[in-house]
């Protein structure tokens, strides 16, 4: 995969118009029993940009964000990753699609250190069999140091330099946020998708994490995609907005087409649903 | 008169020392799989009988120690994988005391099987290893007991080693940390659990060889696993350094108590006397020397 023009920080500089998008859900249905989670929904993902999902509580973002990393099997609609359509992702060989993820909640190996944290999620490129790991022969050490070296060079990144080697279950929230999101980053995922990675951080920590996911982007030529809750962070920190509403996507654009749609405006302040003005309601 | 008495405590004191490494051993495989999979596996004293079984029937039919050794290992490894296939993995994720009644009906199952094909003789199990004692100083030592000791504790180093230095052995402690961060991550669980139960099945392969050569390879020796326990409430479940440390102290105090305080009983304290101290350490220190401490927030 060549990689995107990452030079502007504009919202449509990183485009390569032919390209296939790096990711394409078309035409989503998803519905639990009864529920209709998604409906229909399609979206497209431009290489190298960051593109968020937003939208009330109930909205689907997490659905959707469970479609996309495997966990759920969406009952119509295709995912297509650069333009391979995947019928079925399965949620333990995302890695392996280029695929990786942060949780809402953090699932992180509390008891071990930063380091060991994120070395662990690269994907082992040669590095030997069990037997030339256990005798410590040169290609495995070779490959034991590169993942080394590529944990530092992360762990500088995030500025978790001081904390290298204590244990995860030790550090401050929004320090562990950081971690997991350098354990992302370190299988070189061409999908980056981060679930609510402000939730629960007060606003210094934001501000970090907005700079952090803006320069990861940059730095490592990922494609970023995120729901989040913060309207201010999402408005400020994204290409393009997606903005679901009882499993239905009501607007699609950039931050300030966004900001200004009715639609949208509708569904987060509340409308009188008697009479529903531009939301479409299944 | 009292030179005589402090090297006489020396040799006892060594003597439990060396026999406690041995403790470690068995209790390693225990927690191996317990760290790694959070199940206490009862049948690992089965395993133990079951290789020395094999190793000692192989030796008899005339194969030399490198390849009864290694077809055993071999054995052991399909024994683990075939445990975790059919009966660990069914049963993943139900709670700790249905995985550990499955683990205390496949000892049996394991024994039964033994018994089977290789049938119920006893049969003794020469190492090569001469267990005259030698001096060191003024203090005589057993040979088998130092060799025995040695190998566990190449076998325990060895293990420390492939835990905190390779790649595998991160993937071990990431999983024994947290299953569900591992799956997220995209680490093979099933992969993974296999490898864990090839190892515990090695470490019961050695440990099936000194005690076999140590007491005869006879239905008995998969009581060893109860020996193991007192070593794990003392050092902890989820430890390899506590299994080591509560091995030593397990040996040692078993070996002091009987040699110095068995008298005042009528002697016969050996037996039980680390149940004692085990027992104890419950009431003070429930999680064990190194066991990692629970902090539950409410």
């Amino acid at each position: 995969m060549p990689p995107p023009d990452t030079t502007s920080g504009s919202p449509n500089g990183h485009l390569s118009a032919r390209a296939p998008a790096a990711l394409a859900l078309d035409h989503i249905s998803l519905a639990f029993g009864g529920v209709r989670a998604l409906t229909d929904v399609s979206l497209e993902v431009r290489t190298g940009e960051i593109r968020s999902i937003i939208g009330p509580n109930g909205a689907g973002k997490s659905s959707l964000l469970n479609v996309i990393s495997g966990v759920y099997q969406p009952q119509s609609g295709a995912v297509y990753i650069d333009g391979v359509p995947y019928p079925r992702i399965d949620p333990a060989r995302l890695a392996a699609i280029g695929i990786a993820r942060t949780f809402q909640n953090l699932a992180l190996f509390d008891g071990l250190s930063v380091l060991d944290n994120i070395a662990i999620a690269r994907s082992p490129r040669g590095g030997g069999d069990l037997l030339s790991q256990f005798l410590a022969l040169p290609e495995a050490r070779r490959a034991a140091r590169k993942a080394r070296e590529e944990a530092d060079d992360l762990v500088q990144f995030f500025g978790l330099e001081t904390y290298r080697h204590r244990r995860v279950g030790s550090l401050p929230y929004g320090a562990r946020k950081r971690v997991e999101l350098a354990r992302a980053l370190i299988a070189r995922p061409r999908l980056l998708l981060l679930d609510e990675p402000m939730a629960g951080m007060n606003h210094q920590d934001k501000h970090d994490m907005t700079q952090f996911i803006r320069s990861a982007r940059d730095r490592f030529s990922t494609t970023v995609i995120l729901i989040e809750h913060d309207l201010s962070v999402v408005m400020n920190l994204s290409d393009r907005i997606a903005v679901l509403d009882f499993g239905n996507k009501i607007a699609d654009g950039t931050p300030t087409d966004v900001r200004t749609n009715d639609a949208v405006i509708a569904a987060y302040l509340g409308v009188d649903h008697d009479h529903p003005q531009g939301v479409t309601q299944s | 008169m009292m030179a005589d008495q402090i090297q006489f405590f020396f040799e006892v004191l060594i003597g439990g020392l060396l026999s406690g490494v041995m403790y470690s051993l068995v209790a390693l495989g225990f927690v191996l799989i317990y760290k790694t999979s959070g199940v206490l596996n009862f049948a690992q004293g089965s395993m133990v009988l079951f290789a020395a079984l094999t190793f000692v029937q192989l030796r008899e039919k005339g194969l030399p120690f490198a390849v009864a050794f290694l077809i055993t290992l071999i054995l052991m490894a399909v024994l683990g994988i075939t445990v975790e296939r059919t009966v660990m993995r069914p049963l993943l994720n139900r709670s700790p005391i249905v995985l550990f009644l499955a683990t205390l009906g496949l000892s049996y199952i394991i024994e039964a099987g033994a018994q089977l094909i290789w049938g119920t003789q006893v049969h003794a199990l020469d190492l090569g290893i001469s267990d005259t004692p030698i001096q060191v100083g003024p203090v005589s030592i057993s040979q088998f007991d130092i060799s025995a000791a040695l190998i566990s504790g190449t076998l325990v180093a060895a293990l420390v080693f492939f835990f905190q230095r390779t790649r595998t052995g991160l993937t071990f402690r990431a999983v024994a940390d947290d299953p569900f961060a591992a799956l997220a991550v995209g680490l093979r669980l099933s992969r993974i659990w296999a490898l864990v139960w090839i190892t515990a099945g090695l470490i019961a392969l050695v440990a099936g060889l000194l005690w076999g050569a140590r007491l005869g390879v006879q239905f008995s020796l998969s009581l060893i696993v109860l020996k193991a326990f007192p070593v794990l409430v003392l050092g902890g479940f989820d430890s390899i350094l506590g299994t080591i440390v509560g091995g030593l102290i397990i040996g040692a105090t078993e070996k002091l108590a009987e040699v110095f305080v068995g008298p005042l009983f009528g002697g016969g304290i050996e037996t039980w006397f680390a149940y004692v101290v085990a027992l104890v350490f419950l009431l003070i220190r429930p999680t064990g020397l190194f066991g990692q401490k629970v902090v539950e927030r409410v």
